[in-house]
């Protein structure tokens, strides 16, 4: 089904997308251009330490004088380039497993949905926890940690929907003519599965927002100084007696808004594509 | 045997096998570390010291006898020590689980009251502005990052106003109540200390809230979706008719339409846990998760595998539970 972007039908499923695409779409453009916004550094000291917001300092400062306006824009990068490549990771990898799974079934498909299901009902955070804990805290780990977390998530929906397909009349069609496995999944199922796949990704994606996050304030994505939301907010954590603020809401309401907005566009994504069935 | 204690019996041997995949994955990650003691004691130790270490903690074995040695301890009780401490691991994890247990049955209470109560509000009220304010509000505190909201609170609630504790479970000059259940809020009244339980109370009223508070939002949408579903049925539409009272009415209904929401609540105890460990982290509250995010800064692999280990049973007997009280319910699926 095709997703027209101006010719939406009307109705609250339009509403919540167009916001949530707004809300995503802002925060890239601030993080990719974050250079044009301010001047400062986000690493190096350009003030005093804990000046409240202001005029030169938006957001404040931190202990080491670090501009958190700054900090936050630039922050943005780093979320959004594990949050990206780690949902794409476990999209490709949850997406292929579970149609050859669903498609071939027999042995292979109960040893995967076992293992599949296994993994799904584990609490996310505490296997990439244990997985980041292994592989030591730094970038590429926590993609690789988020991409394995969320593969059962997609491997569960895209198995459900393959059974269904492959029962279908084109499918018996296409393999009566002699079409071959691999192109009957890929011609045939494939393009089928897209528009759930794309609401999947969407609340995914605020999953893996709320999980980086979570990493992050346990120390485990990046390592400082090097800027991330959820990090910000372990530093936060000792300044709460003190009532610095601005250290703990200003970090902390970008993970809850670009979470949201990925929410938002699942939410609107599954009204529009299915207006009867809202779960 | 009766039916339900059949499905009782078959539905408890199935958990083993899940336990089996998770401890292996388990086993599995922490062997990719090479070895956990140079990793712990770094790599100036000298090799004598490190192979000792090593051989204490079995690491000396064939890769399969410690797979099959760590196997068995699972099913024995028997973690092995922890490296930093050289207490036994299954002793650590019990002293903290009840913080856990405390914290997340709390929370669980917070989250079905708030659920039900806005999913009815929204289902009752469908196709108004409450009802998408309520939907908004499913999608919003879905998105809640845990440790932001829990540090506006202690900011707010604690530092500003002084109306609640920033963090721990109870005071520092207030004595811990003898343990009996390990949970402060029972052990408290069932030893006649109503002071203990007020302090223990006031320390678990904003963690419980916050993870309570993210959690609500997927109980309004099933609540709501399945009210709405349920309304208009004919039971209702025949209730309805007879003049049953609208308040009546509700009830009817919401009792149909809770039983999806046990099917729900199996699958979200791994989101619970997953809040508890930052819920825990955020308010200091010395549970499993905070032991958990502690070994880890400690490189204590032995301690992590133990307690990961200890999530995936706890996990696996939830789900069992669920399905049983499910079971207990709905007599229709039952083998």
């Amino acid at each position: 089904m095709e997703i027209n972007l101006f010719k939406l039908p009307k109705g609250s499923g339009r509403g919540f997308l167009l916001t949530g695409i707004s809300i995503v779409g802002f925060i890239i453009l601030i993080s990719l251009f974050a250079s044009l916004l301010t001047s400062y550094s986000p690493v190096n000291q350009v003030a005093e330490g804990f000046i409240p917001p202001c005029i030169k300092h938006p957001f404040g400062t931190n202990k080491l004088g670090m501009d958190m306006f700054s900090r936050i824009l630039y922050g943005g990068r780093t979320v959004l380039t594990v949050v990206v490549l780690a949902t794409i990771t476990s999209m490709i990898l949850g997406v292929s497993l579970g149609l050859l799974s669903g498609y071939t079934g027999g042995k292979l498909d109960r040893t995967l949905s076992f293992i599949m299901d296994s993994i799904y009902v584990f609490p996310s955070l505490i296997l990439a926890i244990a997985i980041t804990a292994v592989l030591g805290p730094n970038v590429i780990n926590a993609v690789i940690a988020i991409g394995i977390v969320y593969i059962p998530t997609y491997f569960r929906m895209v198995r459900g929907q393959t059974l269904q397909i492959k029962s279908s009349l084109y499918v018996e069609a296409a393999k009566s003519v002699g079409a071959k496995s691999f192109r009957i999944m890929r011609k045939y199922i494939l393009p089928n599965l897209l528009p759930t796949v794309l609401v999947v990704f969407s609340m995914n994606a605020a999953d893996a927002i709320l999980t980086e996050a979570g990493l992050a304030f346990l120390g485990y994505s990046v390592p400082p100084p090097t800027p991330d939301w959820g990090f910000e907010l372990q530093v936060g954590v000792n300044y709460v007696l003190s009532g610095y603020w601005w250290l703990i809401f200003f970090p902390g309401l970008m993970v809850t808004f670009l979470a949201m907005g990925f929410a938002l566009i699942g939410e609107g994504l599954t009204d529009i594509l299915n207006p009867r069935g809202r779960r | 045997m009766g039916k339900l204690a059949n499905y009782i019996t078959i539905r408890s041997f199935l958990a083993i096998p899940t336990i089996l995949v998770l401890v292996t994955i388990v086993f599995i990650l922490m062997r990719l570390t090479g070895d956990p003691i140079s990793a712990m004691v770094g790599m100036k130790a000298p090799p004598e010291v490190i192979a000792e270490l090593r051989h204490k903690a079995g690491l000396d074995l064939p890769i399969y006898e410690q797979y099959i040695k760590y196997i068995t301890g699972i099913f024995t009780g028997n973690l092995g020590k922890t490296l930093l401490y050289n207490r036994p691991l299954i002793k650590d994890i019990l002293d903290h689980f009840p913080a856990t247990l405390e914290l997340t049955i709390y929370a669980f209470i917070v989250s079905i009251v708030l659920g039900i109560a806005t999913g009815t509000l929204a289902a009752i009220k469908q196709g108004t502005t409450t009802d998408a304010v309520m939907r908004i509000y499913g999608i919003f505190t879905y998105a809640i990052f845990i440790p932001w909201f829990g540090l506006l609170l202690q900011l707010v609630f604690g530092s500003w106003l002084g109306i609640i504790p920033i963090g721990g479970r109870l005071s520092a000059r207030v004595v811990p109540p003898p343990f009996i259940t390990g949970l402060y809020t029972i052990d408290s009244l069932l030893v006649g200390r109503p002071a203990v339980f007020i302090d223990a109370f006031r320390h678990l009223a904003a963690p419980a809230f916050t993870l309570g508070l993210v959690l609500s939002g997927s109980y309004t949408r099933i609540v709501r979706a399945n009210l709405v579903d349920i309304f208009s049925q004919d039971f209702i539409t025949a209730a309805k008719a007879r003049g049953l009272r609208e308040s009546k009415v509700i009830s009817h209904a919401l009792k149909n339409a809770l039983i999806p929401v046990i099917t729900l609540m199996g699958l979200e105890f791994a989101i619970l846990l997953t809040g508890a460990v930052l819920t825990e982290t955020t308010f200091s509250w010395n549970g499993l998760g905070s032991y958990l995010v502690e070994m880890i800064r400690n490189s204590d692999y032995i301690a992590v595998q133990g307690t990961v280990v200890f999530f995936a049973i706890f996990v696996s007997v939830i789900s069992v539970l669920v399905d049983i009280l499910y079971a207990v319910i709905d007599p229709r699926i039952r083998y």
